[in-house]
């Protein structure tokens, strides 16, 4: 029996306290003293406990956000002296999409491997934003079972990269009559890119690469950045090229895999010069979603040339570029991969999508919405504790050291994130009674809309909705 | 003898007490600590913030009566002179550290503090731990 794919997580405790969000407070001046039922003592987390041994060492204050919010020092005071409060140094990290919570959760998952639960269920707004105003159906009662996904019910996350041939036709003989080349299968529907901001010394890109190695997919670097150091890892590196550079690094294609251009009108004709440094390479396009653009025509264009994969790009928060009301990447995702089935190229090519995606659930969204993989950037190096505080922009010092973090420690931390999302996505896959994650391609029958539920609801007494939820 | 520049503070405040606006720091060095109540200030906060180098301490909290946790400013208080008592003891005169009623609106009077704090410091001097650890 074949080994199942299993992402092993191990515990790495973060170098520097994470940006908390609670910590309690005594606020009135009449504790009794002496209380034989205090509640510091009784702290099921030890917090106070704790506490005092910082202050023995003379800590910097972060230690005093580690509270876990579970109300029990609150409720069972005698005297009443304590108070919950949110840090506000919380509330002031990350930004509108890359919210504290997100990062929060992110550090959480980075640090033990396990999926994050609040324990008190969602009490988020019932629609919002973006990914927000689309939920999965969840209501299959149906196999696999949910206790067995994580083990006896396997669940296949493994995507492929190459093209596909439209059709097998045989000869007489039973041989085949149609090239299939080699497929390039990556286990999990995840890529790793190189971050375009934050500190991307040595030490971080080797993290994310050994990451990307252990777990066996793979990340998309610029190839003017790849040096001779990274060589060793060529199987797990996608060089991002341009067309009048790719000729610089014929080395570099020969030892890797698959490479990436990035689109410009004609670029079709330069795949024949790439194949001729490596035969074998398997060719990505990569596309700047802009508005400007006709990215769907584009799209069905390039599928019915000698490509692989078309890798379309988003801003980091999912919007389209350069447009005053930018679409979300999940509309932009739709039109797309209905273009390539209306023009019969869909099984063809994959297409792998950037940009917004900071949660497990996304990559599910994401595939939904028509994707066959995704591509993260800035969750990568929040794992690696990151704060998106944008001091390194400034060129400012990192608050958490980044550029000095240890490749074991930082692609410890990364391992632990994709297990806990895969974990996740198999959550959801089962949920849903999908066995395969190319399944759910497209799958919107698994998903409800906001704008389509209200559209279905109220459009008939309050008319349609006129400027859509993302905006604004 | 001065070891460094600029005059180095540290500034610990209640959430409600102080906005930081750049221009409010020109002349010295400034590390703020924004807190959710100024009663998490402990002691060994203060004590911590003139072992890392700074040469004046100052707490800014709400104004009476105007805590959102009706006695956080009141033990805030008290702590600061606990910890200007210590100062004292060891010789590195308790004048470096201040506590002061601020409101986030009033920023002008919240300049007038430093300013008041840095024309103290050209009396009493630089952080003398730094030069014992020299």
């Amino acid at each position: 029996m074949p080994q199942k794919y299993n992402i092993h997580t191990k515990a790495a405790p973060p170098r520097f306290y994470p940006v908390g969000k609670y910590a309690t407070i005594e606020f009135r001046e009449n504790c009794a003293g002496s209380c034989k039922e205090c509640v510091k003592k009784k702290c099921v987390y030890d917090i106070f406990k704790d506490n005092y041994l910082h202050m023995s060492q003379m800590e910097e204050p972060e230690y005093l956000y580690t509270c876990n919010s579970c109300f029990r020092c609150i409720q069972e005071c005698t005297k009443g002296i304590f108070s919950r409060v949110v840090n506000p140094e919380y509330r002031e990290i990350g930004d509108e999409y890359w919210t504290p919570d997100v990062l929060n959760r992110t550090w959480y998952q980075a640090h033990t491997g396990s999926i994050p639960v609040s324990g008190a269920g969602y009490r988020g707004p019932f629609a919002g934003k973006g990914f927000d105003s689309m939920w999965t159906d969840m209501s299959e009662i149906v196999r696999p079972t949910r206790d067995g996904i994580h083990g006896r019910e396997y669940i296949n996350t493994c995507i492929e990269l190459t093209r596909r041939p439209e059709r097998l036709a045989f000869n007489e003989d039973g041989s085949l009559a149609v090239e299939v080349k080699p497929i390039l299968e990556i286990p999990l529907p995840i890529l790793f890119q190189q971050p375009d901001f934050g500190v991307c010394s040595k030490n971080v890109v080797i993290s994310m690469i050994k990451a990307a190695e252990t777990i066996g997919t793979k990340i998309f670097i610029r190839a003017a950045d790849v040096y001779q150091d990274l060589m060793p890892f060529g199987k797990s590196i996608i060089p991002l090229v341009k067309k009048e550079n790719f000729e610089n690094y014929p080395l570099l294609l020969a030892r890797v895999e698959m490479v990436e251009i990035e689109y410009e009108p004609g670029i079709e004709k330069l795949f024949d010069r790439i194949k001729a440094i490596n035969e074998n390479l398997v060719i990505s396009v990569g596309l700047a979603l802009r508005a400007d653009l006709d990215y769907t025509e584009i799209c069905v264009e390039l599928s019915k040339t000698d490509i692989d994969t078309i890798h379309v790009y988003a801003d980091a928060n999912g919007r389209e570029f350069e447009s005053k009301s930018p679409r979300f990447i999940k509309d932009m995702l739709r039109d797309i991969h209905l273009g390539l089935i209306d023009a019969s190229t869909r099984q063809q090519v994959n297409i792998l999508a950037s940009g917004g995606i900071c949660m497990a659930e996304h990559v599910n969204k994401t595939i939904i919405c028509g994707a066959d993989g995704v591509v993260i950037d800035r969750p990568l190096l929040v794992a690696m504790e990151c704060r998106l505080c944008g001091r390194c922009m400034n060129d400012l010092s990192c608050p958490v050291e980044l550029e000095a973090i240890e490749p074991f420690y930082g692609s410890n931390r990364i391992i632990n994130l994709m297990g806990a999302w895969r974990n996740q996505i198999l959550e959801m896959l089962g949920a849903m009674g999908i066995r395969e994650v190319r399944r759910l391609r497209g799958e919107v029958g698994r998903s409800m809309w906001f704008e389509d539920l209200e559209k279905e609801s109220f459009a008939p007494i309050f008319g349609e909705r006129k400027v859509s939820i993302d905006v604004g | 003898m001065k070891i460094h520049n600029k005059p180095k503070l540290t500034l610990f405040h209640c959430l409600n007490s102080f906005k930081e606006t750049a221009s409010m720091f020109d002349g010295c060095e400034v590390k703020t600590v924004k807190m959710a109540c100024s009663s998490m200030t402990k002691d060994v906060h203060l004590l911590r913030a003139f072992e890392s180098g700074a040469d004046a301490v100052l707490v800014l909290v709400c104004r009476e009566k105007a805590c959102r946790y009706a006695e956080g400013s009141i033990r805030a208080e008290k702590r600061v002179n606990y910890v200007k008592t210590i100062l004292d003891d060891i010789g590195m005169d308790g004048k470096r550290l201040n506590i002061f009623n601020t409101s986030s609106k009033d920023s002008g009077s919240i300049n007038d503090i430093i300013k008041k704090t840095l024309l103290e410091l050209e009396i009493i001097g630089p952080n003398p731990a730094l030069n014992h650890f020299n």
